[in-house]
């Protein structure tokens, strides 16, 4: 077991070294995908000056309050542009051109290759730079204590947040083995993923049970913030923990299920 | 083969494209919902919260009723042929619109508006729908003059649209790699047309600075004509604001693309 994941590990390090000489080839391009990112976070930076000039509270919590949440959100975004989007929009390629065969013959996860061989360094840079300033700012604003637990509690609830962020973006990738054509799938999951942009107090109860319970996305960027406001205990990031676990082994078997209905398109 | 009987043949390929992937095409309008649905509980947040009954000199139904309106009509004008007309020229695709008698320009307008046709008929309904609710809350009055100017305008956006990317697309002889480019052009159109927020979120001077440029007049200018939030005098200096723009832009994208087709080599095709 340790062995496997030593060789996996290994495997996504030249993953990122492969990756990344890619990407200093074409450096221009490089500065562009930041420059992209910066455009999409000035789009986002629109809501934070939407908070600041109304003064928005949400149950209590100051303008300052909330960008802990908003920078969770952009850091999560960061590490899905980074790590999981390039691959999720490859999978509907590899299945309509029939690319995913070789994949198929290769000694390693076939999931494992499909979902994580690429990963963009440029992208994920203004996000997750941008997003930690904001979560700094809020942290000092909410005089929330510099604490070891504080900060390990936080760090396990980030990781939670990459895995449900795996879990939940894969969907339509997923879906792509059925109908080829997904576009508007992820579409749809990508207009959803902006719904985490604030904390989920300000939907109604009902949106909010979905967003915990049948598509955990709210977990991605409340549960941190929450957990450094005080509003959840470690309990409650145990039940995090287990239970993003189950999503992940609930998309396994949904991965194997689908890959049975691939038919190779290619000649 | 005539013209109308040729570009006819255009709409319709156009339209037979629009609807290739039905399903696609389906969940593409319910995606359109998904961004009007989180910008009404934010700013039903913020309006419950700040107790006040304007923000930016909009009410919480003005508010809501634009975010709505806006993203219909941000959907309806969105432009997604750069990349088609990026990889002709790259490609050398265009050489076989050059030695038949079919103008390009013709070509990819006829086409665009194949492709809105239906979109266009269902956001008509969605529009009386919204425009019946909207008035039997009392949020609008459904004046005729509004009416026929917004429907104009609208038409007028779509256009407008269609001409400032396709002048952007003329970068595309010029540069390599461009869907970057695309990506920031169409993301910063869309932010200062008022697409996802409207205007006065920037501040008076902004939106002041922001009618001397095409801009508004694509997304802010017919959904505040609908709203009723502009005055009489004001919708119709923006008409011919838009028109304006209409005719600088169609001249802009006739000059800069006979000056970029020097540069096209013709090769591949």
């Amino acid at each position: 077991m340790l062995k496997t994941v030593r060789k996996y590990m290994r495997l996504y390090g030249i993953f990122i070294k492969n990756c990344l000489i890619a990407q200093m080839e074409f450096r221009g391009n490089f500065i562009m995908s930041i420059l992209v990112e910066s455009v999409y976070l000035l789009a986002k930076m629109l809501y934070v000056l939407v908070v600041f000039r109304t003064d928005l509270h949400v149950e209590g919590i100051p303008p300052e309050g909330l960008l802990l949440f908003i920078g969770m959100h952009t850091v999560a975004t960061g590490i899905y542009v980074g790590l999981f989007f390039t691959n999720f929009m490859k999978i509907p390629e590899y299945i309509k051109d029939g690319s995913l065969d070789i994949l198929l013959t290769k000694p390693v996860s076939l999931q494992f290759m499909a979902s994580l061989r690429y990963v963009d360094l440029a992208l994920p840079i203004p996000d997750i730079l941008v997003g930690f300033v904001m979560i700094v700012i809020g942290w000092h604003a909410m005089a929330i204590p510099l604490s070891f637990l504080q900060l390990i509690g936080f760090a396990l609830l980030l990781l939670v947040s990459v895995v449900i962020t795996y879990c939940v973006m894969i969907i339509p990738a997923l879906l792509s083995f059925l109908f080829v054509q997904t576009g508007s799938v992820s579409e749809i999951a990508h207009a959803v993923w902006d719904a985490n942009n604030f904390p989920m107090a300000i939907y109604p109860s009902w949106v909010r049970r979905i967003g915990t319970f049948v598509i955990p996305l709210f977990l991605i960027t409340n549960f941190g913030p929450m957990f450094l406001l005080g509003q959840i205990n470690w309990l409650h990031v145990g039940y995090a923990m287990a239970g993003s676990a189950m999503l992940f082994a609930a998309v396994r078997l949904l991965w194997k299920h689908a890959v049975k209905s691939y038919a190779s398109a290619s000649s | 083969m005539n013209r109308r009987r040729l570009y006819s043949a255009v709409f319709s390929m156009g339209v037979q494209h629009s609807m290739e992937y039905r399903l696609h095409f389906f969940l593409g309008l319910l995606g359109a919902s998904f961004p009007i649905l989180v910008q009404y509980f934010i700013w039903t947040a913020v309006y419950r919260h700040s107790g006040q009954s304007a923000l930016f000199s909009y009410s919480y139904s003005q508010i809501i009723l634009y975010t709505i309106l806006a993203g219909l009509v941000s959907k309806l004008i969105a432009t997604q042929f750069e990349h088609q007309i990026a990889d002709d020229i790259k490609n050398g695709g265009l050489n076989k619109y050059l030695i038949k008698p079919v103008s390009y320009f013709g070509y990819r307008l006829v086409t665009f508006l194949g492709q809105k046709a239906i979109y266009y008929g269902m956001t008509a309904v969605l529009l009386v729908v919204i425009i019946w609710i909207a008035s039997i809350r009392g949020v609008l009055d459904p004046q005729m003059t509004r009416l026929i100017l917004f429907a104009m305008t609208l038409w007028g956006a779509l256009i407008l649209n269609f001409l400032i990317a396709y002048c952007i697309c003329a970068s595309a002889f010029y540069l390599h790699e461009i869907s970057y480019f695309f990506v920031i052009s169409s993301l910063l159109v869309n932010i200062l047309s008022g697409g996802m927020f409207p205007l006065e979120i920037f501040g008076e001077l902004v939106v002041k600075a922001l009618q001397f440029t095409p801009f508004p007049y694509t997304i802010y200018f017919p959904v505040n004509i609908l709203s009723g939030k502009m005055e009489a005098a004001a919708m119709y200096q923006g008409l011919l604001w838009q028109c304006g723009w209409i005719g600088l832009f169609f001249w802009l994208s006739r000059l800069t693309w006979r000056v970029a087709m020097k540069k096209y080599s013709a090769v591949g095709g």
